[in-house]
């Protein structure tokens, strides 16, 4: 992003916070605007009601040049962003992620405010000693199994939104982010997105995200971006990226490791073995919904599989997957679900 | 109502009457057919023997309703009984619950042609029925407006008709699928809503988060809307399930319960999980569990357990979390809706009642 004029003017502001309370704020709203299609982007200094201050990123919909898709896509950057913060706000992780400072989805112009990085970009730093470079590799993998953990991949991990301030790999803003196992959208830009990513086909798997780690530390060992669609030619001369990392260049999502057996082999410990599960205060509700099926059927139940195939925790609750990887699918089974789903069944 | 009648060897498909709500069946010597002045004339076809010529005749023919209740003469439309078994749905819930804006969107999806992905064709019963639907209400939503109660046929505000379609499923299941509003608080037992309810094949149970849940993000809304506060109960839940007739203790009626108007709360975990998934979750065993576990977890936790009555009075349920307009009222629903979800309870009841297959490949829904 570039440097911010702080000469702005000031508006009042409202919006939700990430605990889902309205907050109304003065902002102090940069003069630069950053126009892509039909968002606007631009530095802001919000002012809340205890007068504590926050450098912000303001990222606004325009009524006139956004459309109803671009509304749901914000509404889906907004959920994985409340997501994100619902389970790694006030743990060791809380720094890895752009922090989602509040949102108005139902605003005329939509928009959604971030904490403005304070790091450098990957894509500006240069020459990164290799003990640096392993320090950044095995973040980003961590930081994409611990998604891959809470249901979603980020599907936007590139050098020039994508943090380093020595000690912190921290992800940007997750405006394509997904529900890992859901039909696939077309979305970003090789060579940072993986081809199926872009293509949109198949179905939102976290190695779409390792591809595009494998792409960001091509270019910080080369300072080339590489091609869009394939591994660089010059991949086993380049001694960080010929061990495992070297299958993250897979061009199909199936062929690169999944993530934890990518940490395994990196020797880095996993994240998910840290993460401890937030207290769900609906486990009770679903319990009980597993007794009154089980009562239905007679007692025939015998309980029930939480996950889908292809490893979506059902919930938006964090259940980390393991030890399994890619999670391993449950089969659908006659007896879930509803209580009978025919008239005849059963 | 799906039962089958067997009338001499042959099969008798009895539907539920929109005007009288009477059960009624095909009835060939009591056939009409519209004369140029409108006007109702007795119709013979005892004597056409050519198949096509026959069908054609019977496309625009109606049949005079044997009008038990004392309504007045009316006639319907051939196709409405003969295209298979009947299929009537009832929407159950309070007046503010949003029950019409559901039912509009959801006939809406299938008038736009979003039930092609799950191999269902329809047409609909009566063109002219569905004219008045599609004006009175499924272009209005469309644009974003609030809709008003409509009851193409008039009814009498306790039981109101609202659209008719006849259906074919993927394996040519036949469903000729009547939609009823049912205001439950209002509903007075006489023998005709008696009868109708023994009839009703599907009840879907629209929950309003206004006065279901304690959410504190719920506040301003519920002051936006006069709701003054939550409520113990939706009384026409209980209402509707007093009346029902059940088998072995419970409802023998599909049952569909939806949370509504999630766009008021739609990061909330779990709405937050579902509301963006596509349509067709609910043929996928798993998805389905899934859902329905975390829609009844979040009744249980948010709401009073008198909401949940319906889920454990029902033999077949399915939950769903629902969005009607995809925006809570406000600047954003001028430039249209954004429904979410509608889909899912129907496609649940025609799975539940025989329309599709509960497997997805079967449904070609993916």
């Amino acid at each position: 992003m570039s440097s911010p004029s702080w000469l702005g003017y000031k508006q009042s502001l409202s919006f939700w916070g990430t605990d889902g309370v309205r907050v109304d704020s003065l902002a102090e709203m940069g003069t630069d605007v950053a126009t892509v299609g039909a968002w606007r982007r631009r530095a802001a200094t919000v002012t809340v009601a205890d007068g504590s201050q926050r450098r912000c990123v303001y990222h606004q919909l325009s009524a006139e040049q956004g459309d109803a898709q671009q509304r749901t896509a914000l509404e889906r950057e907004v959920a994985a962003a409340m997501l994100i913060a619902r389970s790694f706000d006030g743990t060791v992780w809380e720094r890895s992620f752009t922090s989602l400072i509040g949102y108005n989805t139902v605003a005329r112009e939509p928009f959604v405010i971030y904490a403005a990085a304070d790091a450098p970009a990957l894509a500006g730093l240069n020459a990164l000693a290799i003990r640096e470079q392993n320090a950044v590799a095995a973040a980003l993998v961590r930081l994409v199994r611990l998604l891959e953990a809470v249901g979603i991949a980020h599907r936007g991990i590139d050098p020039h939104t994508t943090t380093w301030d020595g000690a912190t790999v921290t992800l940007g803003r997750p405006s394509a982010a997904d529900r890992i196992g859901r039909r696939r959208r077309p979305s970003g830009l090789g060579p940072w997105a993986s081809p199926e990513q872009r293509a949109g086909s198949g179905r939102v798997d976290a190695r779409d995200d390792l591809w595009s780690v494998g792409r960001i530390l091509y270019r910080l060992d080369t300072g080339q971006d590489g091609p869009a669609d394939r591994a660089p030619h010059d991949l086993e001369r380049r001694g960080q990226l010929s061990g495992p990392l070297s299958r993250l260049f897979e061009v199909r999502a199936e062929h690169r490791p999944g993530t934890a057996e990518l940490l395994r082999a990196l020797r880095v410990s996993d994240p998910v073995d840290e993460y401890r599960r937030p207290f769900d205060p609906l486990d009770e509700g679903r319990k009980a919904y597993d007794d009154l099926v089980a009562q239905r059927l007679g007692g025939r139940s015998g309980g029930h599989r939480a996950h889908r195939p292809g490893g979506t925790p059902p919930t938006g609750t964090p259940i980390p997957p393991r030890p399994a990887d890619p999670p391993a699918a449950d089969p659908p089974t006659q007896g879930t679900g509803l209580f009978k789903w025919m008239r005849r069944d059963g | 109502m799906t039962d089958m009648n067997h009338d001499g060897g042959g099969e008798r498909l009895r539907i539920t009457c929109p005007h009288c709500l009477d059960p009624v069946a095909y009835d060939e010597s009591a056939l009409y057919e519209i004369t140029g002045k409108g006007e109702h004339k007795p119709l013979d076809i005892s004597r056409e023997f050519n198949p096509k010529r026959r069908d054609d005749t019977l496309r625009r023919a109606y049949q005079r309703c044997p009008d038990t209740g004392g309504v007045g003469t009316h006639y319907l439309p051939v196709p409405y009984l003969r295209h298979g078994p009947g299929l009537t749905i009832a929407m159950v819930g309070g007046s503010s619950a949003g029950k019409t804006h559901l039912l509009t969107a959801m006939v809406s999806a299938v008038d736009g042609g979003d039930l092609d992905a799950f191999g269902i064709k329809w047409r609909s019963a009566n063109p002219e029925w569905h004219r008045r639907f599609l004006d009175d209400a499924i272009l209005p939503l469309r644009r974003g407006a609030t809709l008003r109660r409509t009851d193409p046929l008039g009814g009498d505000g306790v039981v109101e008709f609202a659209d008719a379609l006849l259906l074919t499923g993927p394996r040519g299941q036949r469903r000729s699928v009547t939609f009823f509003d049912l205001a439950g608080e209002d509903l007075v037992t006489d023998s005709r809503t008696t009868t109708f309810l023994v009839g009703v094949d599907a009840l879907i149970f629209v929950v309003d988060p206004l006065t279901a849940f304690n959410l504190p993000q719920l506040d301003e809304p519920r002051k936006r809307a006069g709701v003054p506060g939550t409520l113990t109960a939706d009384p026409a839940f209980a209402s509707i399930l007093d009346r029902m007739p059940q088998a072995d203790g419970a409802l023998d009626a599909a049952v569909a319960v939806v949370v509504n108007k999630c766009d008021l709360m739609p990061y909330e975990p779990p709405v937050d999980r579902w509301l963006w998934e596509e349509d067709g979750t609910v043929l996928d065993p798993v998805m389905r569990h899934a859902e329905n576990r975390d829609v009844y977890a979040f009744l249980h936790r948010h709401a009073e357990p008198s909401w949940l009555r319906p889920v454990k009075d029902a033999r077949r349920c399915s939950l769903h979390f629902v969005s009607t307009t995809g925006a809570p009222p406000g600047p954003d629903t001028s430039d249209g809706i954004r429904p979410r979800r509608v889909l899912e309870p129907l496609l649940s009841v025609f799975g539940m009642c025989g329309l599709i297959d509960g497997s997805p490949s079967a449904a070609g829904g993916g």
